[in-house]
């Protein structure tokens, strides 16, 4: 399946050969794009930032560094991608390349980078983000987040209703999120604030899982964590069927008991209901302590 | 089953038996010596390949470890339905094409016709009357010209496989094939 | 003919591909102008000498030492691939298991990997018994395929962090390693104690469960890792 080509134009060809080592090179490129346009990014080093705009084009600006051979931009209308060329033939690239892309808002937007931090604004569209060794911000209202990264960390401050976001060691903070949201890591945290969810999932090793948005009507809430504690911050009126359990941690609940230890072995559990049981809640860990904590009335109107 | 053990016709003299299928097991059994074999018995052929179409030793050799890492790695995907050989210098072009194409797509916008800045003709030796060789002109050709007549010319393969290759189409195979041809011709006359 | 025409078709005369008139009709040309002929010789002369270039060089030096470290020396193994058992894919079901596992597991045919090789997790996980992998009670059967699993998508991970490949991967392979270390032993530790807790309570299906979504997020990273490593 082959894609019209529009142009594929490689920009050290245009502007001549290769810098040497140790100069800069500018870039400045623009192509004309559909509004739905899907855009795929790759780079190695760096620096990626993608910001949405109301124009139907695709510009990419910014600087090569070092050893980078060109970007190379190619693809049609509906799918363009822009990709980092680096020299292949040495062990050690010392080069970078940082990119200042606009989109159009409705852009479907695919990121796959090594060592960049990626930036994220003023998008509406679907979001793929994938790093190694870079932190992740998204800002906005894209329709779907998923976004992973071994050793960064991810921040999404952004009204979005699908969001699946997975460190190994990095920490996620959520602010303003909806809808559906999963979340795992190994060794970082969840933070969790503001926000209406029907269905969550967080999971982690050691870090601590800190959830302080609200649940909607029917939703289900999933959190799990090997050492790490699992805090809720819930409205005084929620709704919702609770099932805890831990193996050596502490149960700490101001919604009514705190939990009977298991009959013949370690172990707690604790099942109860507030309101009509609407939601339901289920947590469990290993070591980590549960803390289930009342959102004072004025917060959770925030 | 057993691999028929002949050399790959009269394009292919002396070319090395192809390992049966106890071999190809033993190797996805992840049996080391036996790989060592097998690497030794291909390691000229696939340098050979790889040094004409990088136009360059050191590249060469990186390129053959990385061919036969993925010899490794991807023998259980090896089925036995297409001879060994075919399979493994297939892996050769498809790993040198991927750290060549950057130069081979700047090659092909060049004008056909102008010989690019970086087809210069390696230096002839002291005597003027010595031509340079074959190898060496290859060497100088630019990246595209070179890469289609070392698949087609020294390799025999055929256009479409070369197109696939490369990434480009059959039109374009056939002109950086005549386009190598004029320059060796070029340089060889000298 | 002309001479342009001559030239626009000669090298398809050379390597095949015109019909028997048009053949004819370009020999013909070429006997009859002494240029034409002169270029059609120097051009199968060309064609002849690169079909006759020795077809193997010895590369200048032996390039086996740096395969076989890449290769991690493995000892002889045996290699068999074998899909889950039917019983894990039921423990999908846990709650907040990541999407890395279900994506990994599924994507990936699963291995199962008996070797004496090295292996990519330094701080092995000891059952309390001492014996690395005992598949009997009171660890769930799930689990020691899992442990298997990890052993040998630990050794396929390692393997191919020590592939001379590009800049991009190198740079990818030492964070990589790094972050995969602490998840590791962050992980390993978490199976250490659940394991040591099922000894002294094996029926608490909480723990069963809890042992099992632990290997299943080791085999996931691990998983993760390898693609990563080979898109890169």
């Amino acid at each position: 399946m082959k894609t019209l080509l529009l142009r594929s134009l490689c920009i050290a060809g245009a502007l001549g050969f290769a810098a040497s080592a140790g100069s800069a090179k500018p870039i400045q490129e623009k192509r004309p794009v559909d509004e739905d346009v899907l855009v795929t990014v790759k780079n190695v080093n760096g620096t990626v930032t993608i910001e949405g705009w109301n124009e139907k084009q695709l510009e990419v600006t910014g600087t090569l560094s070092g050893d980078i051979e060109d970007v190379e931009i190619s693809g049609s209308s509906s799918r363009m991608t822009i990709e980092v060329q680096f020299p292949r033939h040495t062990r050690h690239s010392s080069g970078e390349a940082d990119l200042d892309i606009k989109v159009p808002v409705g852009a479907g937007v695919r990121v796959e980078v090594v060592n960049c931090p990626i930036s994220i604004s003023k998008l509406r569209g679907d979001l793929e983000l994938e790093a190694v060794n870079g932190d992740i911000a998204i800002a906005g209202e894209p329709a779907r987040i998923e976004a992973q990264t071994v050793n960064g960390k991810i921040e999404i401050d952004a009204s979005c209703a699908h969001v699946d976001a997975q460190t190994v060691g990095g920490r996620i903070v959520i602010r303003g999120a909806q809808g559906d949201l999963t979340a795992a890591t190994v060794g970082g945290r969840i933070q969790v604030t503001g926000g209406k969810f029907e269905r969550v999932r967080l999971s982690s090793v050691s870090g601590t899982i800190d959830f302080g948005g609200e649940l909607a009507g029917k939703a289900t809430f999933e959190g799990e964590s090997h050492a790490g504690d699992i805090v809720l911050h819930l409205p005084d009126g929620v709704s919702a069927d609770f099932d805890v359990s831990t193996f050596s941690g502490d149960i700490d609940n101001d919604f009514g008991p705190t939990g009977a230890r298991r009959e013949y072995g370690p172990g707690r559990e604790l099942t109860f209901s507030t309101g009509d049981g609407d939601a339901r809640v289920r947590l469990s860990t290993f070591s980590g302590d549960v803390q289930l904590t009342k959102k004072a009335q004025a917060e959770s109107e925030r | 089953m057993v691999e028929p053990q002949i050399g790959a016709g009269s394009r292919n003299p002396g070319a090395p038996p192809e390992p049966d299928a106890r071999t190809i097991d033993q190797v996805r059994a992840r049996d080391a010596q036996e790989f060592e074999r097998l690497y030794r018995a291909y390691a000229g052929r696939v340098y050979a390949l790889c040094r004409r179409l990088s136009g360059d030793p050191v590249r060469a050799e990186d390129l053959v470890q990385e061919t036969f890492l993925r010899v490794w790695e991807r023998i259980g995907t090896f089925e036995g339905r297409s001879r060994f050989s075919t399979w493994l210098y297939r892996l050769a072009v498809n790993r040198a094409t991927d750290v060549l194409r950057a130069e081979i797509r700047r090659s092909l916008h060049e004008t056909p016709g102008e010989p690019a800045e970086d087809a210069m003709p390696v230096a002839r030796g002291a005597d003027p009357g010595v031509r340079i060789d074959l190898e060496a002109a290859i060497g100088a050709l630019p990246a595209g010209a070179r890469f289609v007549f070392v698949l087609h010319d020294v390799e025999g393969y055929g256009h479409e496989e070369i197109a696939e290759f490369g990434g480009f189409t059959v039109g374009t195979s056939k002109s950086q094939l005549y386009r190598a041809r004029r320059l060796l011709r070029e340089m060889l006359s000298r | 003919m002309r001479h342009e025409d001559f030239r626009a078709h000669f090298h398809e005369l050379v390597d095949g591909g015109l019909s028997e008139a048009q053949r004819r009709e370009l020999e013909a040309h070429a006997d009859a102008c002494s240029d034409c002929g002169r270029e059609l010789r120097a051009l199968r002369e060309i064609v002849a000498a690169a079909q006759a270039l020795p077809r193997s060089i010895e590369p200048p030096r032996d390039l086996w030492p740096g395969i076989e470290t890449a290769i991690g020396r493995a000892a002889p193994v045996h290699a068999r691939v074998q899909r889950a058992p039917h019983g894990w894919r039921g423990w999908f079901a846990t709650p907040a298991v990541p999407r890395w596992a279900a994506a990994g597991a599924m994507a990936l045919l699963v291995i199962a990997i008996f070797s004496l090789g090295r292996d990519l997790d330094r701080n092995r996980s000891a059952a309390p018994d001492g014996g690395a992998s005992n598949s009997t009670a009171p660890f769930p059967a799930a689990v020691s395929g899992l442990e298997l699993q990890c052993r040998g998508a630990g050794q396929l991970l390692q393997a191919s962090l020590r592939l001379p490949v590009g800049p991009g991967t190198r740079a990818a392979a030492t964070s990589l390693a790094d972050g995969l270390i602490s998840g590791l032993s962050i992980l390993d530790r978490s199976i250490d104690e659940t394991r040591q807790a099922l000894a002294s309570d094996p029926d608490n299906p909480a723990l069963q469960r809890m042992l099992t979504a632990r290997y299943q997020q080791k085999l996931a990273l691990l998983h993760a890792a390898l693609l990563r490593v080979e898109t890169t």
